[in-house]
């Protein structure tokens, strides 16, 4: 009897501590965001800048002047600026659009130009020059006839977020003696950094692995998310010939590409994401890396992304003629100025918005845009909302249709949110905006098309996350289409799998789906004499399909399975 | 292997006895050899022995690592004794080997290879009962090549079908040999030939589920060899 009671106790105790879980849970809910408040929005602000320049680097410039370095330098940390000294982490591209010696000429000129200006050149790709430069010269720099526009590094982001290898059923492969194969397949993870790779170098790793840094600072310890990707790969295709490969920066991720195609790598695994990198058709700088892979034969392999729920999309809406778009009522709420999404306290919140002005890409970059909106971050600071960054890039006609802001940092529990002004415009634009910083859906979240670059391009295949235990479609899984209306992913593959690195079950995302296909690709390739192309058939063949029949926006053709 | 290896011992060692002996049996039934007067003459025999690939791991065609670098292997012949020093053969043999997956060559498997051929044999008689002789001629080689069951069934259970052919041609054989007449109508052989065999081969491999079919062509695929046996010929 006692013991009954002691259970009947324990029972009670479990009860009342769901209960109160859920009462807390709810407490977080939509309808309990602040409504109803004015946001203080500038209406009236005249935009200031240089058209040749994003918006931050111009703010940062005018803090520097009017405010001192240290006012600089701590503008620059909150909104996630690369500073190394005095100086400033910047990209400028080159005007000169025609290749060859015209081009090497020009930025030759930009470099001595850099170089007098008390700046260092960090690294180059066609028309692209990464750079350190003074805060006092960004002007005299971005005015320069040869310079066409001056921007911060565009950084990928490891899309973090095993078993897989029973769930494929790549174990009965791994066995089965090779038919006809002849050389070792060549694997490379292009990553953000395989911190701790060493240690697992002859048990999770093969004993020999080919490493190479593209950073500017040859870093190639700056995080473990690609030493996770690396572990999966080899799981796979455990005689696999390993390149692991990091970088930072998309230009520092063209020269990895270069250098990829010299190395004749059969399979990239990448497990990494961009935002505001191109128009979401395939299109874009790094879509056209992917593009140089397939050219020489090599099979890229992408990840979704991990933004279905923090993702909306939607034309510029503004009923009360106020130029701030109006988020259309969902959830029952009604239409709001403000995309609000909760932040957990210590977490960095990002937003990146873009529009479909990119106009046509050309091969090296799109012709722009003169559609100008401008993106404002704002956050619930108990009584009210607080405007606390924007992102005002000048659109004039050849620049880009982004607005990004990054580097916030939530230091408490709160609500924050998002609101997109039409500055100038003629037409009211298809707007895509990302939230980074929050585990909960956004509101108004439109969980499709919500693909990071370059999950969109035609030439890669693309990965979506599944359950390993029971094939559910992970929530925070990417989907499709594309801008183009194309259907992606075109595969998905488990996630939420055990590694060394992340620990047991921990690794999720897209990211620990995508090294599950490059790796069944790898041996395949390995283990029979057909080609990547045709082993993209095989694989589409035996996928186990999911969601509606037929290739589809949520899992592709299916889930990974390599059985017959 | 050790099976083999016994099975040879034994038949050498009966050979060798008979060698041994037989110049003692020729002594006393002391025939006379006189081939001129009885000319041509008919004969019929029967050869066991060794053969082997001409190379190591012939290639493209590898052996198993565990293999004695060739196999038992037997053969007969026909022939027709025209003059003293003039005999047309026509014979029959037969090879096996064990085929270890190659990247270029043949997969894991079994390659039969039978040589049926017509052979001029020059021979020169340095006694009544010891004549040597050179051998050569034109093969048709009957080759086949059988992939392992278990590499077959193994893919099959991943969806895939693998065949894997040698073509059979014509060719050409060389050697040497000796026979040893203990009798008018009997001699022991020992007889050594190359047989040069050089053909194409295919291989398919066809995806049950897309009918994606990949194939290739083995080019030149050396499969000659290299026989030594030992043999009784009757002769009418």
């Amino acid at each position: 009897m006692k013991i009954k009671f002691k259970l009947n106790r324990f029972v009670w105790i479990s009860i009342l501590f769901l209960s109160l879980s859920i009462i807390l849970y709810s407490n977080i809910t939509w309808t309990d965001f602040p409504q109803g408040q004015n946001i203080p929005f500038v209406e009236d602000v005249e935009k200031e800048g240089n058209p040749k320049m994003e918006s931050v680097l111009y703010r940062l410039m005018n803090t520097y002047f009017e405010e001192g370095m240290e006012e600089a330098k701590e503008f620059a940390q909150q909104r996630d600026v690369g500073m190394k000294g005095d100086q400033v982490r910047v990209v400028a591209h080159a005007k000169a659009q025609s290749a060859g010696n015209k081009l090497r000429i020009r930025t030759y000129t930009l470099r001595k130009q850099i170089e007098s200006l008390g700046g260092t050149v960090e690294l180059t790709h066609q028309n692209l020059i990464q750079s350190l430069l003074p805060l006092h010269s960004l002007q005299d720099f971005a005015n320069l006839d040869s310079v066409k526009y001056l921007r911060l590094p565009k950084k990928a982001i490891p899309l973090v977020e095993s078993e897989g290898v029973q769930t494929t059923n790549a174990v009965q492969w791994q066995n089965i003696s090779q038919y006809r194969s002849t050389e070792k397949v060549k694997v490379c993870v292009l990553d953000a950094g395989f911190k701790g790779y060493e240690n697992l170098l002859g048990t999770d790793l093969p004993e020999k692995v080919t490493t190479k840094s593209f950073r500017a600072d040859g870093n190639l310890y700056a995080h473990k998310h690609g030493t996770a990707c690396a572990e999966i790969v080899h799981d796979m295709v455990p005689h696999a010939e390993l390149y692991l490969v990091n970088f930072n920066t998309s230009v520092e991720q063209h020269n990895a590409v270069d250098w990829i195609i010299d190395q004749g790598i059969d399979i990239v695994s990448f497990s990494m994401g961009y935002f505001n990198m191109g128009a979401g058709n395939g299109t874009g700088p790094v879509c056209r890396d992917i593009k140089r892979a397939k050219n020489k034969g090599i099979v890229w392999v992408s990840a979704a992304g991990n933004y279905a729920k923090y993702h909306w999309e939607g034309i510029f809406n503004d009923p009360d003629n106020d130029t701030l778009h109006n988020f259309p009522g969902a959830q029952g709420l009604p239409t709001d100025e403000l995309l609000v999404f909760y932040v957990p306290a210590n977490t960095p919140v990002s937003a990146y918005l873009n529009w479909n002005d990119w106009g046509s890409w050309n091969g090296t970059t799109y012709q722009g845009s003169n559609q100008d909106y401008d993106l404002y971050l704002y956050f619930w600071n108990g009584s009210n909302w607080s405007n606390v960054a924007q992102s005002m890039n000048i659109q004039s006609g050849f620049q880009w249709p982004v607005e990004s802001i990054s580097g916030w940092y939530s230091q408490q529990s709160t609500w924050w949110g998002v609101a997109i002004n039409r500055y100038s415009a003629a037409r009211n634009v298809k707007l895509e905006l990302f939230i980074k910083g929050t585990s909960q859906e956004i509101l108004y979240n439109k969980k499709f098309g919500s693909l990071s670059i370059p999950a969109d391009s035609p030439d890669g295949i693309t990965v979506g996350a599944t359950d390993w235990f029971d094939d559910s479609l992970h929530s925070y899984s990417s989907r499709g289409p594309t801008t183009d209306k194309r259907k992606k992913p075109d595969f998905s593959a488990p996630a939420g799998v055990s590694g060394v690195t992340y620990g047991n079950l921990g690794f999720y995302g897209t990211s620990a789906s995508t090294p599950h296909v490059a790796g069944a690709f790898a041996l395949l390739k390995g283990k029979t004499p057909y080609s990547l192309e045709q082993i993209k058939m095989i694989l589409e063949s035996r996928a186990k399909d999911l969601g509606p029949n037929g290739k589809d926006n949520q899992f592709g053709i299916g889930r990974l399975d390599l059985k017959k | 292997m050790r099976k083999f290896v016994l099975k040879f011992s034994t038949y050498l060692c009966i050979l060798m006895l008979v060698f041994l002996v037989s110049p003692l049996y020729s002594q006393q039934t002391k025939f006379k050899m006189t081939p001129q007067e009885n000319m041509p003459r008919f004969g019929l025999g029967v050869l066991a022995g060794y053969a082997m690939p001409s190379k190591e791991g012939i290639n493209p065609v590898d052996l198993e690592e565990n293999y004695n670098r060739g196999s038992f292997s037997y053969g007969g012949n026909i022939y027709l004794m025209i003059s003293e020093n003039i005999a047309v053969e026509v014979n029959a043999f037969n090879f096996q080997y064990d085929v270890k997956a190659s990247s270029e060559g043949l997969s894991k498997g079994s390659l039969t290879i039978n040589p049926v051929g017509i052979s001029l044999q020059g021979r020169l008689p340095v006694t009544p009962y010891l004549v040597p002789y050179v051998v050569g001629g034109g093969s048709y080689y009957l080759n086949e090549f059988n992939l392992d069951e278990q590499l077959i069934n193994d893919w099959a259970s991943l969806g895939f079908d693998l065949e894997e052919k040698v073509e059979s041609g014509m060719g050409y054989h060389v050697g040497a040999g000796l026979d040893f007449f203990v009798s008018r109508n009997f001699a022991l052989n020992v007889d050594g030939r190359y047989f040069i065999n050089n053909m194409e081969g295919s291989w398919s491999i066809v995806d049950q589920k897309t009918n994606e079919e990949v194939t290739g062509k083995l080019d030149n695929l050396d499969m000659s060899s290299i026989f030594v046996g030992f043999g009784l010929k009757l002769v009418f």
